[in-house]
């Protein structure tokens, strides 16, 4: 060992989804222990697992239970993913059942195959043909089963389902944040309740403001909460601050919206000449929210009092999956010690 | 007669060392330019606070003449808070290298560190604009897409958005010279793009070519050319998500209208930037390796939210 060398190590208790470990190095070589499962010999759990910077994403060579002894398997996907997020990563395109979008509350989405998602995954949804108005967006979903999930979005009025369509995951959305915070539904009265189209990843007491660009008088609406709209009811632009929080995708702000012009959705046709989804942004430092979903934080400056501080979010790590579905990496309150290193050089001959 | 050749009598050392480092393909380092410039102190904590009074109502009701007084306004002002981070990168070298190579290492690393340092600075910028400014999608444009592809009108749109949210021009415009092909320019906003928009530019009717201009004053090396109230600058390395529009999946390009005073860029005082060369003699008991490298302090934030735009679209089809 030299002073170049990198080691960390941590453990957590596994929820039995994907795990993202932020590190302050991109490692070459990460490995886990499982000391839930060391001394059992659960059928197709694994015990350790290693993995290299360049194996392909998902790759990990595990040390797995045949139920009996110990057997080496290598997995392809759902092992360990190295990461350095700055820019926009998606998962593969899938395509979305013939009928994949219901006119319901909330909407639900059928996939043609398998989507693999978790409840909480990000998705972008596109091509939508005959329901255009939620196309393009970013949706955080949640898991029906394993074609269909919800989106966060009262279809029920719209004139049709969606008839075709694609859907990517968003690698790494917290990285977007607040970026595509969109707006899917507003309640008026004397606070004004919005539900967003991702989690929003705003705290109490973030000042915020709103764009709500009008397709026409009815499609969107509610020009009144529109910043960028300096109309008699905006002498001064709309602005106003978080007053709860009481929901992921939701927030509670201090708007007397009653009397306002109703949110409402365009029309597909609308859609189709293309349209900007009504947006919810914070003012000043607007990210400290968005970092907060990464656990360990990274590069978080001591004592940041203030709610919204912005760092960039860019990270790396490694992400662990669940494993390939045959082969369980980690299951839902197993123990997970890990090591990550980053050696001084590694002799290929 | 025989002929003494090079296949017969080759030289000692049949190569020659070129002089001088080849280029290194690098783009465009527009997001640093509009920013506001501050600098925060030595031992000036650790975030910058900026403060924006909110405005008061305007008294435009007749006090009459009843003697009462209308209740009074109370004052109020935004804070906006950003705070500072540290970032940096360093390259490990083998005394050998140093000592034997017939290249002065030593100097075009310290040289690629440098620009390593100002590209991460420009990274980070793009992401926190892309991440933050308010989204205007394009829907002027005849593609079919969502959003469509750029046009004159939704360049006329932003550009009233942003007079609209009576924001500040860079640039107070050109004055028509006595030019042959030249043409005035508009005061402007800044408007940083892809150098993959380029053509979508050149087929604009209202674009005037940087090499227009009825001057050359003030235009820097980015500046692809001017259309309505906004100045191009484009890079290879302005934010594009690929294959994201909402109808047919095609690459989306997030171009930023800026405004004077809407985002700003803050360093640390004797931060800013910082190159650091240890001799190998600090590096173990042989004294093997040298190091270099840099390290900067940065901070960056929204000043003005409605004074910023980010004008997603897609190419023509």
């Amino acid at each position: 060992m030299t002073e170049y060398n990198k080691i960390a190590e941590g453990y957590f208790t596994s929820t039995g989804v994907a795990k993202f470990i932020s590190l302050p190095f991109l490692p070459d070589t990460f490995e886990i222990w499982n000391l839930t499962e060391w001394g059992t010999n659960t059928n197709h759990l694994v015990k350790s697992a290693i993995g290299f910077q360049n194996s392909a994403a998902g790759t990990a060579y595990t040390t797995i239970s045949n139920g009996t002894a110990n057997n080496n398997v290598t997995i392809t996907s759902g092992g360990f993913t190295f990461i350095q997020a700055g820019t926009y990563q998606y998962g593969p395109t899938i395509a979305l059942a013939t009928t994949f979008v219901t006119q319901a509350n909330p909407a639900v989405v059928t996939t043609a195959s398998a989507h693999g998602l978790a409840t909480g995954d990000a998705v972008l949804l596109y091509g939508t043909t005959s329901m255009l108005q939620i196309s393009g967006q970013v949706y955080t979903v949640t898991v029906l089963s394993t074609t269909t999930f919800s989106i966060p979005v009262n279809s029920s009025g719209f004139a049709s389902a969606a008839t075709a369509g694609f859907m990517k995951k968003v690698l790494y959305p917290d990285l977007y944040v607040p970026y595509g915070v969109n707006i899917t539904a507003v309640s008026t009265g004397t606070t004004t309740t919005i539900t967003t189209a991702v989690n929003h990843g705003f705290v109490v007491g973030q000042e915020v403001f709103f764009v709500l660009p009008q397709v026409s008088s009815t499609a969107w609406g509610m020009n009144q909460l529109d910043t960028f709209a300096f109309n008699t009811a905006n002498v001064v632009p709309q602005q106003a601050y978080v007053t709860s929080v009481p929901a992921a995708n939701q927030i509670v702000v201090n708007v007397n919206s009653t009397g306002f012009t109703a949110f409402a959705f365009p029309t597909s046709a609308q859609a189709a000449l293309g349209i900007t989804f009504p947006q919810v942004l914070g003012i000043g430092d607007q990210n400290s929210g968005a970092t907060n979903a990464v656990t360990p934080l990274p590069f978080v400056p001591p004592a940041i009092t203030i709610p919204g501080a912005f760092y960039a979010n860019t990270r790396q790590g490694v992400l662990i999956g669940v494993g390939d579905g045959t082969t369980i990496v980690q299951a839902t309150s197993d123990v997970i010690r890990w090591r990550a290193i980053y050696p001084d050089v590694i002799f290929t001959s | 007669m025989s002929i003494t050749t090079t296949s017969n009598l080759p030289a000692p050392i049949l190569q020659s060392l070129a002089p001088g480092m080849l280029s290194v393909p690098t783009p465009n380092f527009n997001y640093i330019i509009p920013a506001e410039k501050y600098s925060m102190p030595r031992q000036g904590g650790t975030t910058m606070r900026f403060l924006r009074p909110v405005p008061l109502q305007p008294p435009v009701t007749q006090l009459g003449n009843t003697g009462i007084e209308p209740p009074s306004q109370v004052a109020t002002r935004e804070i906006i808070d950003s705070a500072m981070a540290f970032y940096g990168t360093s390259v490990i070298l083998n005394e050998q290298v140093i000592i034997q190579d017939q290249d002065p290492v030593l100097s075009w690393v310290t040289e690629r560190l440098g620009v390593a340092m100002r590209q991460a600075e420009d990274i980070i910028l793009r992401d926190f604009l892309l991440s933050s400014a308010s989204v205007y999608n394009c829907r002027g444009g005849v593609n079919g897409d969502s959003p469509t592809e750029l046009t004159v009108r939704d360049l006329s749109a932003v550009a009233s958005a942003l007079d609209t949210a009576n924001a500040f021009k860079f640039l107070s415009g050109k004055q028509g010279e006595d030019r042959f092909g030249t043409s005035p320019i508009r005061s402007a906003y800044f408007f940083l793009t892809s150098t993959e928009m380029q053509p979508t530019f050149d087929a604009m009717d209202k674009f005037t070519s940087s090499w227009n201009y009825p001057n050359q004053n003030d235009v820097i090396y980015s500046e692809y050319g001017a259309v309505l109230n906004f100045r191009i600058f484009t890079s290879s390395e302005s934010a594009v998500q690929r294959a994201a529009s909402a109808i047919n999946g095609a690459d989306v390009f997030n171009n930023m209208a800026i405004a004077r005073e809407s985002y700003a860029h803050i360093d640390q005082d004797g931060y800013s930037s910082q190159l650091l060369y240890r001799p190998p003699i600090f590096s173990g008991p042989l004294a093997l390796n040298g190091t270099l490298g840099v390290k900067f302090a940065q901070a960056q934030v929204i000043l003005q939210e409605t004074w910023l735009r980010n004008v997603r679209c897609t190419l023509g089809s």
